[in-house]
């Protein structure tokens, strides 16, 4: 794998655009009722051609589990971008977890998605379990998810 | 101190341990389950180089190729959407065999149930600390079980008692070792889950990177994958699409090799940490992943674990049951006149105790009951103390009398009190009751008053106990009796069919009588489906049949002389002036009923193989010999000694015995006889033929001895006799289980 993904370091904080051009992205997200372990839960922003541009959050405490979202560790390592963004607790059934992050104006309403993956071991990894547009239409409206994330809301 | 380890955090620890011994065993099956799916492939003969190339080929965007322990090979690759996707695949072609089934399954859920009871991380930690219980109690069981046994050195003899201390002792001692390793892996993986011991993954200081500007090679050419065995591969991630710097890393059993992918040469090597290889070690002895024949032996040793939990309870239930605290009316200690001081193992004691506490305050005394340990001088009023004491494994103090030695030598004076002492035993014991006689000793050495010699009680004979009761009575110069019931089976009617009298004229007859199960109790339901029809006959040799006289719940025992049957049984009986029972029996006429159970005997059975066995008995001691000579085959050579009073009127089973002896179930057969000219005893054939003993005897012959309690001793001293020439004893034969002894 990847220089990049073997680098994997938690930074606290973001690090992404000034503060004039850039605005407010709020998500929450709750997760359905499953029986099992925690999940863990990775929201990033990729552009309109599918490249990776950020990870906004990150739920799930030991790094040593990142490697098996492999979908998005590909992606960022194809980027040579590292992990950004806060992170938070592993999600258990029916809880929710929220982030509030500063994007630059220009990946608003350009054809950028939110995607949430999500993984409970010795279940399913689930690679596309939201994907949320970041334009006027989906903002501040709730989105079903197709295995573990009940909804999830975006609003900027 | 063992035993509070072992006992009560066993009963407690129960089903805690027993599910996830459960559980552990049914994953256990995995592995081995594993090695048979189809997507497990030989390794031999290929290489990395092969496998990577045939993948490569095939063109997916791959992420990775892996080999699971079993040998699958799974190839990680995203399709065409980006999504990600597992295949099994084929070593040699790199096709797909079959996707691999994703999500929950019964394994996962097991595992998780396993690891943590399905509740989360609380359930790690009830996990975990039953891990730790289980190496605690195999420890603790260890000590224990070699202190019963009497030493090291007999751990693995013949273990005696009842059957849920036999099945406790037996299946625990086999599977000690592998249950052990199970709990102490266990414990250690479940430290490494909390991160409480660290595991250091192995990494390289700083991520090299492929040579720029050469023609690469082809991956089937790679010097470095060729150099690997596919056998030692676990997993190879390639390098990233498009980027040129990036690198094959290759994890075998040997470390991490990375590889680059434009010459194909080996650019770093990294060795894994040894807190990883301990991990691996360890994760491999406590799953079998890998090693499937571990897995196998893992199974049985945890499916083992219900089994030796209950039998545990049976025996934790049986101890704590004859508590002293459950005496009503204990008379307190300063005021009694009597004192019963008890020493009791398995709390059989206990209940006889409580018997005589009852009998003795119907008498008008006032008695105080305590454990031995609770010794102490404040005795201001009492006249006699009766001390009741088992006897533990080689001869030690049971665990209610453990420090009542060491007490005792603190009271300084004589007391003015008088003391008696019965013991309790079990005569298949090397050392009978010989806390009991150590007791009787060390107080007569120390000037104590005595009542009555030391008594004993062969396996909590009621009879025993009631006749002692008696001396009792009279040594006190009162007249009380005394009486225990233990809980009786349930019984059966058995009618009286034939009967034989030897002895008419003797003054003590002896009457072979033989009975038939009524009719309507042939086989009931339970009887078939515990298969007592086809596998083990109701009435065996060396067999007890216990009988109820009537108006009595003292039952009396006597052997079976019969042959292995499920519908008749032979008894001999011998008329006692004044015998309830044996009055009873003789006059019974045909077609008058008993009532009756049957006791078996364990410890009295024919030894297996094929060496010589030697019977001794006298009277109605030939009972169960009877039943073992006429099942006997020409093949197993048996040599009858057999002691009576006059040949016309005593000999019992005259006519089979010559028939045994023609057609060789009977080797030899000696007797003697008390009544005539030439009188001689059991004892004195045997002098006579000491040679003949000696030399079976030190080949392997077994000894087995059935009659009263005197003609036993004299027996016993005269084979010690013969014996010390080639430097054996009877003491040594019984360790070994080559000499066995039943009394009346």
């Amino acid at each position: 794998m990847n220089m990049t993904l073997k680098a994997l370091t938690l930074v606290a904080g973001v690090g992404l655009a000034s503060p004039a051009l850039a605005a407010d992205l709020r998500l929450s997200a709750k997760i359905n009722s499953y029986s099992g372990n925690r999940a863990y839960a990775v929201a990033y922003i990729v552009d309109s051609r599918g490249k990776y541009v950020s990870t906004i959050h990150v739920a799930g405490p030991k790094s040593k589990y990142y490697k098996h979202f492999t979908r998005w560790a590909r992606l960022m390592a194809r980027s040579g971008k590292g992990v950004d963004g806060t992170t938070g607790a592993s999600v258990g059934s029916g809880s929710t977890f929220s982030t509030r992050i500063k994007v630059p104006n220009s990946m608003l309403n350009a054809g950028y998605k939110l995607i949430i993956e999500t993984a409970v071991e010795n279940q399913f990894y689930v690679a596309d379990d939201v994907i949320i547009p970041l334009d006027k239409a989906h903002n501040g409206k709730a989105n079903a998810g197709s295995r573990y994330i009940k909804s999830a809301t975006i609003s900027f | 101190m063992w035993r509070s380890l072992h006992s009560l955090p066993g009963v407690l620890s129960l089903v805690l341990i027993a599910a996830i011994a459960l559980s552990g065993a049914a994953l256990a099956i995995y592995p081995v389950q594993d090695k048979l799916a189809p997507e497990v492939q030989s390794a031999s003969g290929l290489d990395v180089a092969q496998v990577t190339a045939a993948v490569a080929a095939s063109g997916r965007d791959i992420d990775n190729m892996s080999r699971s322990p079993s040998g699958a090979l799974v190839l990680h690759y995203f399709d065409d959407t980006g999504m990600p996707q597992e295949d099994y695949i084929d070593a040699t072609t790199g096709e797909t065999l079959s996707p691999v089934a994703k999500g929950p399954s019964f394994y996962s859920s097991l595992k998780t149930f396993h690891r943590s009871l399905m509740l989360g991380d609380k359930g790690r930690w009830a996990s975990g600390a039953g891990a730790l219980i289980l190496a605690i109690l195999a420890l603790s069981g260890l000590f224990l079980m070699v202190s019963r046994m009497g030493g090291w050195r007999h751990l693995f003899d013949r273990p005696k008692g009842n059957w849920s201390s036999r099945i406790h002792t037996i299946i625990s001692r086999i599977v000690l070792l592998p249950l052990t390793l199970s709990a102490l892996t266990g414990v250690y993986i479940a430290l490494t889950d909390f991160e409480y011991i660290p595991v250091n993954e192995a990494a390289t200081q700083a991520y090299p990177e492929s040579t720029q500007d050469v023609v690469p090679v082809q991956i089937s050419q790679m010097a470095a994958l060729k150099a690997i065995p596919l056998a030692q591969l676990r997993k190879v991630t390639f390098p990233m699409p498009g980027d040129t710097t990036d690198v094959f890393t290759v994890k075998t059993s040997g470390g991490i090799f990375y590889v680059d992918q434009a010459t194909g040469t080996v650019l770093e090597h990294v060795a894994y940490t040894w807190s990883e290889t301990l991990y691996e070690w360890f994760y491999t002895l406590h799953t079998g992943v890998g090693m499937a024949w571990m897995g196998v032996v893992l199974a049985l040793a945890s499916l083992t674990v219900p089994l030796i939990g209950a039998t545990g309870v049976v025996l934790w239930w049986r101890r704590t049951r004859g508590n002293a605290q459950r005496i009503a009316s204990n008379a307190p200690a300063g005021r009694a006149d009597i004192v019963l001081l008890v020493g009791s193992e398995g709390g059989a004691t206990w209940g006889f105790a409580k018997s005589l506490h009852r009998d003795l305050r119907a008498a008008g005394h006032s008695v105080h009951v305590a454990p031995m340990n609770a010794f102490r001088d404040h005795y201001t009023q009492a006249k006699s103390v009766i001390l009741l004491a088992s006897t533990y494994g080689n001869g030690s103090a049971p665990s209610t009398a453990d420090k009542f030695l060491s007490n005792l030598a603190l009271l300084e004076r004589v007391p003015n009190w008088s003391f008696a002492v019965l013991g309790f035993g079990d005569r298949a014991f090397p050392h009978y009751c010989q806390f009991a006689k150590d007791i009787d000793a060390d107080l007569v050495g120390r000037g104590w008053n005595r009542l009555l010699p030391a008594s004993f009680v062969n396996r909590q004979s009621t009879q025993a106990f009631a006749s002692w009761g008696v001396e009792l009575a009279e040594a006190l110069g009162e007249s009380f009796t005394i009486s225990h019931t233990i809980d009786l089976p349930r019984t059966r009617h058995l009618t009286l069919v034939e009967r034989t009298v030897y002895g008419e004229d003797l003054q003590e007859p002896t009457a072979v009588l033989r009975f038939r199960l009524d009719e309507g109790q042939q086989a009931s339901l339970l009887d078939r489906v515990l298969g007592r029809d086809g596998k083990r006959p109701r009435f065996a040799p060396s067999d007890l049949l216990g009988i109820l006289p009537p108006a009595s719940s003292v039952p009396r025992f006597y052997s079976v002389a019969s042959v292995a049957s499920n519908e008749e049984v032979e008894i001999c009986v011998k008329r006692q002036p004044g015998g309830e029972c044996s009055g009873f029996l003789h006059g019974l006429e045909i077609g008058g009923t008993i009532e009756c159970f049957v006791r078996t005997n364990p410890d009295f059975r024919v030894a297996p193989g094929r060496k010589p066995i030697i019977m001794i008995s006298a009277g109605t001691g030939l009972a169960p010999f009877m039943g073992m000579v006429r099942a006997n085959d020409a093949s197993r050579d048996v040599h009858l000694f057999w002691g009576g009073r006059t040949p016309d009127a005593d000999f019992l089973y005259r006519d089979v015995l010559e028939t045994c002896q023609a057609d060789g179930r009977l080797r030899t057969l000696t007797t003697a006889f008390s009544r005539v000219k030439d009188r001689a005893y059991v004892q004195d054939k045997l002098r006579q033929e000491g040679e003949r003993l000696r030399e079976m005897l030190s080949q392997g012959a077994s000894v087995m001895v059935c009659g009263g309690d005197a003609m036993a001793r004299a027996v016993s001293a005269e084979i010690d006799t013969i014996l010390e020439p080639i430097g054996l004893n009877v003491l040594q034969l019984k360790t070994q289980g080559a000499y066995a002894e039943d009394i009346f």
